[in-house]
C-alpha cells in the first residue's frame, strides 16, 4: 500500500509511505521514507504510537490473524542525513529503527522487530546508483501539475491510437500509474481530482477538436472522455502528421501548465522539442 | 478442406516452385516458392484473444479490407482471398497466427502489410539477430543477408558517414560458402552483422524428404522442396521460440499489481537495452526514437533529467500500448505497462539491431514470483 494515512486516536495522523504486509509472519512494516534530515516531531509521536489494530481499523490492511499481527516502523532516508536524523529520534526519547541508503540500504540505528529483515539490513543491501534505480512509483501527493501533465498526455494518446471511443477518468488512470490498485485512497484521490482537472482543461483547449468530456448519467460527478471518430486519417503518412501534430499539442499543454498560463490556439509551443534537442536547422 | 488437403496443396506446390528465391517478384502465382509468415494478433481492445475468437477477430479484420473470408473443416484453420491473391490463416494458436501464401509476393505481401498496418491489434514477429542465426543453424546453412543501416536513426543531413567505416552494410550471399565469408565478418564487423535473411536446408535421409528455407527479420519463411512435413517442423520451430521470447518478456517485464486476498505486489522489472557503444549522437537518437515513424513508430514526451539522459513517457503507434523509457548513450530501460506486448519489445530490438548495433541485446530480468 502506497501513500496510505493511519489515525491513531488521541494522538493523530499520517500518511504511511509504504505498508509491505508480510502474511505469513502476520507482520507488517510501515516504511516512512525522508528526503531531507529534519524530523515532523508530531510525525514521529504518531508512528511511535502506532499499533497493529490502527492499521488494521484505518489502513485498509487485513492481517490473516488479527489478533496476533504485529508491525514495524522504520524511517529510511540518505546515507547523509542519517546520523542526524537518528539523534532527533533520541532528543525526542525515541529509537524506531533508522535505515540509510548510500551504496548500501543498511541499518544505522534503533532495532526491527522482524528478525530476518533485521539481519538483511545489519548486513546491509548493495543499491545501484540512484539515477540508475528503476522509476517504479511515478507519483505521491506531492506530485507538482505539470509532472501529473506530462503523464496523462501521452496515456490519452495511446487510448486514441486504440481508437477507444469512450473511457472513464478512472481508466486513464490505471493506464497510466502500473501501482493505481497498490495506492492508498488519499493518494488516489489526489491523482484523481488533479487528472480531472487537466481532462478538463485540456478537452477544453489543446484536444477541444478531437476529445469532449461526457458525465456519467447515474453519477454527475464521473467524467468520461469521448474522442471523436476518425481523426487519425485514413493512410500511413497522414497518421503519422496528427501523431507529430499531438507531440507538439504536448509540449505545448505541459509547457502552459508549468507557467500557469492560459491556453492561446494561436500560440502553440516555440518548439516541440526541449532546449538541446531540436532537429538541427530547424 | 481440412489440414491434411491443406498440407497435399501446398506440398504439390511445394515441388513446382523455382528455388531461386531471389527472383521471386519475376514469378505469378503457382511459381513462387511457399510463403509463412507469423502474425502476432490482439483483441481489439489490445487484450488476449480468448480462445475460440481468434475468427472473430479475422473475419474484423479482412472485412475492412474486402478480403474474402471461408471457413474450412477445421474450425481454426481460414482460407482467405482478394484478387489474385490466396492466404489459408492458421488460428490454433489464437495470438500468433500462422498464414501461408503461394500467391505472387509483391500482391501477398501488399495485402498483409496493409491489413496490419491498418489494424494496429495485428502486427509481424520480429525476431531478434541471434534468434535467426539459432533457427539457420538447426539445418544446413545455405545463405544468409545482412542490412545494416546506421543512417536511419540519424539526421539525413549527417555527413559524417563519410569517414564511418561500417556505416551502411548491406551483403547478400547465397551459397554454402557463406559460412566462410560470415566468419571472416565476425571478426572486423560483428557490430553491423543484422541479419535480415538467413537460408538453410533441412533433409531427412530415411524418405528424401528436402526443404530450403528462407527467413526474414519480420519472421517470414520462404520455402522449395518436396517435404511439407519439414517447412511445418520449421514452421513450428520458429513459432515456439519467438512465442517463447516474448512470452519470457512479457512474464518478466510487464510491470504489473499483483491482488491474492488482500496483499498486491508490484510484479515486473523494467527491461534494459544495454548499447555496446555509447550512442554516437545522443540528441538524434532520442528525436528519432519519438518522431513516430517508421521503423520505430514510437509517440513520446521527452523530458531532460540530467546530462545526457532523459525520461519518455511513450506510446508504441503500432500497438497503441503505453511505454515509459530512461535513455541514456550507453542504455535504454524500457518500462513496459501490464497489458503491454512484447511483440513491441522484439520490434524495438530489432530495429535498434539494423540501425545501431547488432549485437545490442535485451537484458531480462528473472521473473518474480510471491511468495
Amino acid at each position: 500500500m502506497i501513500e496510505q494515512p493511519i489515525i491513531v486516536p488521541g494522538v493523530g495522523t499520517v500518511e504511511v509511505d509504504i505498508i509491505c504486509l508480510n502474511r505469513v509472519k502476520n507482520h507488517a512494516i510501515l516504511w516512512e521514507c525522508k528526503a531531507g534530515r529534519t524530523l515532523g516531531e508530531k510525525q514521529a509521536h504518531v508512528y511511535s504510537a502506532i499499533k497493529a489494530e490502527d492499521v488494521q481499523r484505518t489502513g485498509n490492511v487485513t492481517f490473516p490473524r488479527p489478533d496476533t499481527a504485529t508491525i514495524d516502523v522504520v524511517y529510511c532516508c540518505l546515507s547523509e542525513h542519517a546520523k542526524r536524523i537518528s539523534e532527533s529520534f533520541q532528543r525526542l526519547a525515541l529509537a524506531p529503527p533508522v535505515i540509510s541508503f548510500g551504496s548500501k540500504a543498511e541499518l544505522f540505528s534503533g532495532q526491527i522487530r522482524a528478525v530476518d529483515v533485521q539481519k538483511r539490513f545489519m548486513a546491509g543491501i548493495d543499491l545501484p546508483s540512484l539515477e540508475d534505480v528503476p522509476r517504479f512509483l511515478l507519483a505521491n501527493t506531492q506530485t507538482p501539475k505539470v509532472d501529473l501533465a506530462r503523464l496523462l498526455f501521452p496515456t490519452l494518446v495511446s487510448l486514441l491510437r486504440k481508437q477507444v471511443a469512450k473511457v472513464s477518468v478512472r481508466l486513464v488512470l490505471e493506464e497510466t500509474f502500473n501501482d493505481w490498485s497498490c495506492m492508498g485512497t488519499d493518494l488516489r484521490r489526489y491523482l484523481s481530482d488533479r487528472f480531472k482537472d487537466l481532462i478538463l482543461d485540456l478537452c477544453k483547449n489543446e484536444l477541444q477538436e478531437y476529445a469532449s468530456i461526457v458525465k456519467a448519467s447515474h453519477s454527475p460527478s464521473e467524467l468520461f472522455i469521448e474522442f471523436s471518430g476518425g481523426i487519425l486519417g485514413s493512410d500511413a503518412s497522414s497518421r503519422t502528421r496528427a501523431f507529430q501534430k499531438f507531440e507538439k499539442l504536448a509540449y505545448g499543454f505541459i509547457e502552459r501548465i508549468e507557467k500557469d498560463k492560459p491556453y492561446e490556439p494561436a500560440k502553440e509551443a516555440q518548439s516541440m522539442w526541449l532546449p538541446g534537442f531540436e532537429p538541427p536547422f530547424s | 478442406m481440412d489440414r491434411k488437403e491443406l498440407a497435399l496443396r501446398l506440398e504439390e506446390h511445394l515441388r513446382n516452385v523455382n528455388v531461386y528465391f531471389d527472383r521471386e517478384h519475376e514469378y505469378s502465382k503457382g511459381r513462387g516458392p511457399l510463403k509463412t509468415y507469423i502474425i502476432e494478433a490482439h483483441a481489439h481492445n489490445g487484450d488476449s484473444i480468448r480462445s475460440g475468437a481468434a475468427s472473430s477477430v479475422l473475419f474484423d479484420a479482412a472485412d475492412k479490407h474486402k478480403l474474402h473470408v471461408q471457413e474450412t473443416k477445421d474450425k481454426n484453420l481460414f482460407e482467405v482471398s482478394r484478387g489474385e491473391a490466396g492466404f489459408f490463416f492458421d488460428v490454433l494458436d489464437p495470438r500468433f497466427w500462422i498464414v501461408h501464401t503461394m500467391s505472387n509476393i509483391d500482391i501477398a505481401e501488399e495485402i498483409l502489410n496493409t491489413l496490419i498496418e491498418d489494424n494496429p491489434h495485428l502486427d509481424y514477429a520480429w525476431p531478434p539477430s541471434e534468434l535467426m542465426r539459432d533457427i539457420q543453424k538447426t539445418g544446413r546453412p545455405r545463405g544468409f543477408a545482412v542490412d545494416f543501416d546506421e543512417t536511419v536513426l540519424l539526421p539525413q543531413h549527417e555527413d559524417r558517414f563519410e569517414d564511418e567505416p561500417n556505416a551502411i552494410v548491406k551483403i547478400r550471399h547465397g551459397g554454402t560458402g557463406a559460412e566462410t565469408w560470415l566468419r571472416r565478418l565476425e571478426e572486423f564487423a560483428p557490430s553491423v552483422l543484422a541479419f535480415s535473411m538467413v537460408k538453410f536446408s533441412r533433409e531427412e535421409k530415411i524418405t528424401g524428404g528436402y526443404i530450403i528455407q528462407e527467413l526474414n527479420d519480420k519472421g517470414r519463411l520462404k520455402a522449395a522442396g518436396n517435404s511439407i512435413n519439414l517447412h511445418l517442423q520449421v514452421v513450428s520451430t520458429v513459432l515456439h521460440e519467438y512465442k517463447s521470447l516474448i512470452l519470457a518478456i512479457e512474464e518478466s517485464t510487464r510491470v504489473r499489481p499483483s491482488i491474492e486476498g488482500n496483499g498486491k505486489t508490484l510484479l515486473g522489472e523494467p527491461l534494459v537495452f544495454d548499447f555496446p557503444q555509447p550512442l554516437r549522437d545522443f540528441n538524434a537518437f532520442v528525436r528519432e526514437l519519438v518522431s513516430c515513424r517508421e521503423p520505430l513508430k514510437l509517440w513520446g514526451v521527452v523530458e531532460e533529467v540530467g546530462t545526457k539522459r532523459v525520461h519518455v513517457e511513450g506510446v508504441d503507434l503500432h500497438t497503441g500500448s503505453r511505454l515509459r523509457f530512461d535513455v541514456t548513450p550507453n542504455f535504454m530501460r524500457i518500462y513496459l505497462g501490464p497489458r503491454a506486448c512484447g511483440n513491441t519489445v522484439a520490434r524495438l530490438l530489432r530495429n535498434l539491431q539494423a540501425h545501431i548495433n547488432s549485437t545490442i541485446q535485451i537484458r531480462i530480468p528473472e521473473p518474480e514470483s510471491v511468495e
